[in-house]
């Protein structure tokens, strides 16, 4: 209603009515009017005046209405005072309507006032001067209140004008008020005089409803008793649940809410002032729909389609759309005409079956429907069925409402789909522009990143290059390059950036489906990059965007749905294959029979686990997963080993590029090289099967002999975990029952409850007080045998009851049983047979030195450097040091067949056992030559003085066991003469053979001497079972000792049988850690004493090569397991200064070294030195092999291998770590 | 007075100038009540589409604009009683905008980009 009556001050009154600029001079004037008191007729001209400035102002383009406003106005004072004559007081101005009217309560005010006036000069007449004065001064205040009056009266007269030109219309058509000058929103701000503002919580989805009740209730209530004391009330879409209702007190909340429903009243929360405008803050959401835009449809026949603006409607709610239509383009008879018009489909089947995307085409349209023809508009836009089409696409107007306008991520794909001209294009090439207008409206700021080249796209500063400093949610930071420029930061949203690439630049996409290739860049168009990819050579074409730099290039994904690379998957039936590549959308296979595939992810069946598949090598070792293996044939590749597959491994090494390293190989035709983690014995196949053993060595073997065997183990084992000397008739040779004899009841560690045969008392008593009986009469202290065979633990029974034997038995077992089968040996066989296991134990043997490990005096033995050896290298140690000795058997024995040492060691042996016996060194051959020479006279064994020493002392306990187990033919060989009283008597072959490897081989010698020499009376005992040497022959050929055997012609027959089984493998031995030693890969170093042992000084040779100077090594226990200066400097670290030449380099040889704790130079000899590992990052000296003593750097470490990148050297090593010294020089 | 109340909520636009909501068929019978003597949107349905929108946010019943401080802060404590939007989405067309201009009227957009 009244529009002026705001609370303005005097000047704005004045503006408001005078709108205009000179409305200083109507002010004057009015000051003017009302000083002079100019007549009501200018009064009202000035009032009319004023107002039609007014109007001027605001509807200036309403001229031809003026006349009417001049009619109203002249109506005025009608209209005037008789709404005076309504309305209240104080509204008549006495200068305006004196004439007119005079009734009013007012005007009688004013008259007074009037008559005041008038009347001043009649009293003045009459008073005197000094009543003038007063009276001249009530004229001032007269005056002002008059002037004060004129101004209520102004505006309100000119509110009354307004009022009645609104009414003329039909619509209140007044002058626009809503404009003000600018004010800033500051000024705007709520203050404590503000209405407050409470939250009121109502029914969520009904704020508008009960917003607009408030509404009416207030207008309905407006002119009632009570009406709604509130000012405003609002609500908003996103503060659901809320109504604000702005008001003085809380009191008008409630009676403006009061019968209302959908609201709770009760919660009534003031809003705090500085909150109120956050209730009203406009989030401005800047549209960015522009044409050009791709958006998605959110439902219906082409919901998620990528479809792109044409155009929007002014009033921002509906848009032009261009898509590709999904029309059904199946030809419409008048039956589905009929159907279709009566029935209609569900909602969900139409999104279901809806027609594929396809460009419209008139002529197809027309064969669809007869009926219905498109009807051309030219230009190549037709409609039809409603549906405009242009070009082949559909335009169409749809709702914003219902379109999806963020996050689109168009793939150029799609894209390129909209690019591609009408049908009839045939060019179908990529419209760049386009294109590039997508691309950039799809650009969100995540893809940028900090320190990229961008160019500016749009705008002033199109052109200009520069780099993202920093990436905010909806800006980019952009540092420019421009000189004129630098030092600036630019911000730019990020459709107008693009990144700049250059041709050559090694890429990799971030985003779509080529995520993660990377390639070089070779093309680039606006936005479109083209790369060719490292992973497949194709060339692809990606947004800029999506691209960015990169250093390393993709090695594919590894992965493909939920197989990745090197997975075993079965692809039918019949075909399994391994995973060497994955590519994508493919994965690449090789199968079985090696042939490689490109196989979708989902033609594989499954995915296999090989995880717990053992299979058995060619030499009868189980080898599984991640095993090491080297192929016997062909290319001899080496590899490790994937899966298991049947008797199929698939194989892994990825210096091979063929099928990235994934080769397939049987079973049968690849080797385990790994000798290691054949240390536990659990893992051997043949320990845990025997059957399976027996098979496998059967087949080598071709023994006949092969049940018994098998028997004989199994029998060996099932004694294995019991104590050999129950059952067994034992004397007591010490303490108060000495002499008296009985059978062992049960044993344990180191006692034995023993029934006297006199009084049937059973009496615990020490093992070492004990002694067996023997089927001779001979006793044998029981503290040695128990010795030999310690059932107590579990590996001593593993070795001695089988697992040694196992490990031996290929040779030995095929040699034995022959013995076996001869009578002769039967029974003490037998006897033996319940001792085997000890025996076999026992039986000097690796596996034996095994048990060596265990304290006993064995271990003892095991000092003796052929036993050292034995027992620290795991080969030669364990059980399974057997099984490696036999499985690796094929090289090592081949290698060692081939080293003429071996060979000549053998011929040695073989021809000269009489040598042996005579002089040590008679043959010529290197190893045992040397080694008699070095040897300490007596037989070839001196040369491991220790060894023979010990087994010297050894053997003196032993004969007592030995003798027992082997009675008869046994006994004979070795024990009678050999063992027992020296080792020179190399006629005691078998048995000081046995003990001692290296003796074993001197003893082989000596038992052939034997024969020679006429002690023929044992061996031809042996002799006795000639059959079995071919037996043994045989076997031993299979397996590497045999092979040797077989050089034991003469004494074939003779000697060989068990002694040969066992010559054989000991002197392979050593052999094996020369042939370690060969290996380069410190092998030697870990058996020393074999070097030592078997090849004397030539075969230690090898052991220290790997010393170098200015590497670090760590001082430790020597190879005897002694210490350097009684352990003073054991674990200290050193820098090796000065080495002895290779060639002087023993175990003994002095190296200089200096401490690095204190730069203290000592002398060590070098097998207290270790290396130390070196670490990553470190310089490291190549210690051994091709590159030996080149530095280089230690780059990264892969298990046992090391990356090393080498001085000088552009392409990096992959060398075993264990070549590998730390290097301390620069 | 009342016809300035929207009957009901369908249809309801408002007007890109003044942000006041009403039907668009009363924006069509009797125009904007702010802004007729501007917009003129009486009769001429394709003015009420130009000038009207029916994406708005927020509904302001205004009681007393001049006391209201919520009408002030929208800059609508000059106009009618009636029901206003917070917001409203669009402009109005360029060629009214030119119009306004020569009215010396400058346009402030009631979509929240206008800054001061």
């Amino acid at each position: 209603m009244s529009r002026n009556d705001s609370d303005r001050d005097e000047d704005e009154e004045y503006e408001n009515l005078g709108k205009a600029r000179d409305n200083r001079d109507d002010d004057s004037d009015l000051e003017d009017s009302r000083r002079g008191r100019s007549s009501s007729a200018k009064r009202s001209n000035n009032h009319r005046s004023s107002k039609r400035r007014d109007d001027d102002d605001d509807d200036e383009d309403e001229d031809d209405e003026d006349d009417e406003e001049d009619e109203e106005d002249e109506d005025e004072h009608d209209t005037v005072s008789s709404r005076r004559n309504k309305k209240q007081k104080r509204t008549v101005n006495p200068f305006l309507d004196m004439e007119a009217e005079v009734d009013d309560e007012d005007e009688d005010e004013d008259e007074y006032d009037d008559e005041y006036g008038a009347g001043d000069g009649f009293i003045a007449d009459e008073q005197d001067e000094a009543a003038e004065a007063t009276r001249a001064s009530k004229h001032l205040d007269l005056d002002r209140r008059r002037r004060e009056e004129d101004d209520v009266d102004l505006e309100e007269q000119a509110a009354r004008f307004k009022e009645r030109y609104g009414r003329r219309d039909y619509a209140p058509r007044r002058a626009f008020q809503g404009q003000q000058e600018d004010i800033p929103q500051q000024l705007l701000m709520p203050d404590v005089q503000s209405p407050h503002l409470w939250m009121v919580r109502c029914k969520p989805g009904k704020e508008k409803d009960l917003v607009f009740s408030l509404m009416r209730k207030f207008f309905d209530t407006e002119y009632s008793a009570q009406p709604l004391e509130i000012s405003a009330a609002f609500s908003r879409e996103s503060l659901k649940g809320y109504v604000y209702i702005e008001c003085m007190r809380q009191a008008n909340v409630q009676a403006a809410l009061n019968g209302l429903n959908n609201v709770f009243a009760s919660k009534l929360t003031l809003v705090p002032i500085k909150e109120m405008t956050d209730v009203l803050k406009v989030r401005h959401k800047e549209s960015d729909l522009r044409p050009g835009t791709w958006v998605r449809v959110k439902r219906g026949k082409y919901a998620m389609d990528l479809a792109q603006i044409l155009d929007i409607a002014d009033s921002g709610d509906t848009a032009k759309v261009k898509l590709i239509p999904r029309l059904d383009m199946t030809p419409r008879t008048d039956a589905s005409y009929i159907a279709g018009n009566n029935k209609r489909k569900p909602v969900n089947s139409a999104l279901a079956g809806r027609p594929p995307p396809k460009l419209f085409n008139a002529r197809e349209a027309e064969k669809v429907d007869k009926l219905n023809k498109p009807t051309s508009r030219g230009r190549g836009v037709f409609q039809w069925n409603n549906e405009v089409f242009r070009e082949g696409y559909l335009e169409k107007d749809m709702k914003i409402s219902s379109l999806i306008t963020e996050n689109i991520n168009p793939t150029l794909d799609e894209i390129q789909k909209f690019a591609k001209g009408g049908v009839d294009d045939e060019d179908g090439g990529l419209d760049l522009s386009a294109v590039a207008l997508s691309a950039m409206s799809a650009s969100v700021t995540s893809h940028f990143q900090p320190g990229e080249k961008v160019e500016v796209t749009e705008g002033e500063l199109k052109n200009v290059h520069g780099t993202v400093d920093s990436v905010t949610s909806d800006m980019i930071m952009v540092r420019p390059l421009a000189d004129d420029l630098k030092g600036n930061i630019l911000k730019f949203p990020p459709t107008q950036l693009r990144k700049l690439f250059k041709e050559g630049d090694h890429v990799k996409v971030v985003n779509g489906k080529y995520k993660d290739e990377t390639g070089l860049i070779i093309k680039i168009e606006d936005s479109v990059v083209t790369i060719v990819t490292d992973l497949n050579v194709k060339d692809i074409q990606v947004f800029s965007k999506d691209l960015q730099m990169a250093a390393n290039v993709a090695t594919g994904t590894g992965t493909i749905g939920q197989y990745e690379t090197h997975d075993f998957v079965q692809l039918d039936a019949a075909t399994v294959g391994v995973i060497y590549k994955v590519e994508r959308g493919f994965a690449r296979v090789v199968d079985q029979s090696g042939m490689t595939r490109e196989v979708e992810p989902h033609l594989i069946t499954q995915k296999r686990d090989s995880s717990r598949a053992i299979a058995t090598d060619a030499e009868g070792n189980s080898i599984q997963d991640g095993d090491s293996v080297r192929e016997m044939t062909g290319a001899m590749r080496e590899g490790k080993i994937l899966h298991l597959f049947r008797t199929y491994a698939f194989l892994y090494n990825r210096e091979y590029m063929e099928n990235s390293g994934v080769f397939v190989q049987s079973t049968r035709l690849v080797v385990s090289m790994a000798s290691k983690s054949r240390a536990q014995p659990g893992m051997r196949l043949d320990t845990m099967n025997p059957a399976m053993m027996n098979m496998n060595r059967g087949g080598f073997g071709d023994r006949g002999g092969r049940g018994g065997r098998g028997g004989a183990m199994m029998m060996g084992r099932g004694r294995g975990g019991r104590d050999p000397l129950i059952d067994k008739t034992v004397t007591i040779i010490r303490g108060p029952h000495k002499g008296y004899l009985g059978i062992v009841k049960d044993a344990s560690d180191s006692t034995a409850r023993v029934e006297l045969h006199t009084n049937c008392r059973i009496i615990t008593v020490e093992k070492a007080k004990l002694a067996i009986t023997n089927a001779n009469g001979t006793t044998t202290p029981v503290s040695s045998m128990s010795d030999m065979n310690p059932p107590s633990t579990p590996r001593a029974g593993n070795y001695g009851g089988y697992g040694g034997y196992g490990g031996m038995t290929p040779v030995r077992s095929g040699d034995m049983t022959p013995m076996h089968n001869s009578g002769s040996r039967t029974p003490a066989w037998n006897n033996a047979g319940s001792k085997t296991p000890a025996w076999n134990a026992g039986s000097k043997t690796p596996a034996w030195s095994a048990s060596a490990r265990t304290p006993n005096p064995y271990a003892d033995g095991s000092q003796t450097p052929a036993w050292d050896a034995g027992s620290k290298t795991p080969r030669y140690g364990g059980g399974s040091a057997w099984d490696s000795g036999s499985r690796t058997p094929a090289p090592a024995w081949d290698s060692g067949s081939r080293t003429p040492a071996r060979g000549s060691a053998w011929g040695d042996s073989d021809s000269g056992s009489g040598n042996h016996n005579g002089s040590s060194g008679s043959g010529g051959y290197n190893a045992w030559g040397d080694k008699a020479d070095s040897g300490s006279g007596s037989s070839g064994f001196p040369q491991t003085p220790a060894a023979s020493s010990d087994w010297m002392n050894r053997s003196v306990p032993t004969p007592g066991p030995f003798g027992a187990p082997s009675p008869a033919p046994f006994t004979n060989y070795p024990y009678t003469p050999g063992p027992n009283s020296s080792y020179d008597s190399a006629s005691t072959p078998s048995g000081s053979n046995f003990p001692s490897t290296p003796a074993a081989s001197s003893s082989l010698g000596s038992g052939p001497g034997h024969g020679a020499s006429g002690s023929g009376s044992s061996l031809g005992t042996n002799v006795a079972t000639p059959g079995a040497t071919p037996g043994a022959r045989m076997q031993s050929i299979a397996t590497p000792g045999s092979l040797q055997t077989p050089q034991t012609p003469a004494g074939g027959p003779s000697a060989p049988m068990t002694p040969a089984s066992h010559f054989p493998q000991t002197p392979f031995m050593p052999t094996g850690g020369d042939y370690s030693g060969m290996d380069s890969h410190g092998h030697s170093g870990q058996v020393p004493g074999y070097g030592s042992a078997a090849g004397g000084a030539a075969a230690a040779g090898p052991s220290y090569d790997w010393l170098a100077t200015d590497i670090e090594v760590r001082i430790g226990a020597g190879k005897d397991g002694s210490q350097f200066e009684g352990g003073k400097y054991q674990d200290q670290s050193a820098r090796t200064i000065k080495i002895p030449p290779r060639s002087a380099l023993s175990s003994m040889a002095l190296c200089d070294v200096r401490l690095l704790s204190d730069d203290r130079m000592i002398q060590v000899p070098a097998q207290y030195l270790k290396t130390v590992a070196p670490l990553k990052n470190d310089g490291v000296k190549v210690l051994s092999g091709e590159h030996r003593g080149a530095l280089g750097t230690l780059m990264g470490v892969d298990v046992q291998d090391g990356i090393v990148s080498l001085r000088g050297e552009n392409m990096y090593k992959v060398l075993t770590m264990s070549v590998l010294g730390k290097y301390l020089g620069d | 007075m009342s016809g300035i109340i929207p009957t009901d909520k369908k249809q309801l636009r408002a007007c890109l100038l003044c942000s006041l909501i009403k039907k668009q068929e009363q924006f069509f019978k009797s125009g904007c009540d702010n802004c007729e003597s501007l917009l003129e949107m009486r009769g001429h349905m394709d003015r009420v589409m130009d000038c009207t929108s029916q994406h708005y946010d927020g509904a302001i019943a205004v009681m007393q604009p001049s006391e209201s401080w919520v009408a002030k802060w929208q800059r609508i404590d000059k106009f009618e009683k009636g029901i206003y939007a917070v917001q409203v989405q669009g402009r109005l067309p360029e060629e009214i905008e030119d119009e306004l201009e020569g009215k010396g009227i400058k346009y402030r957009p009631r979509d929240g980009s206008a800054r001061d």
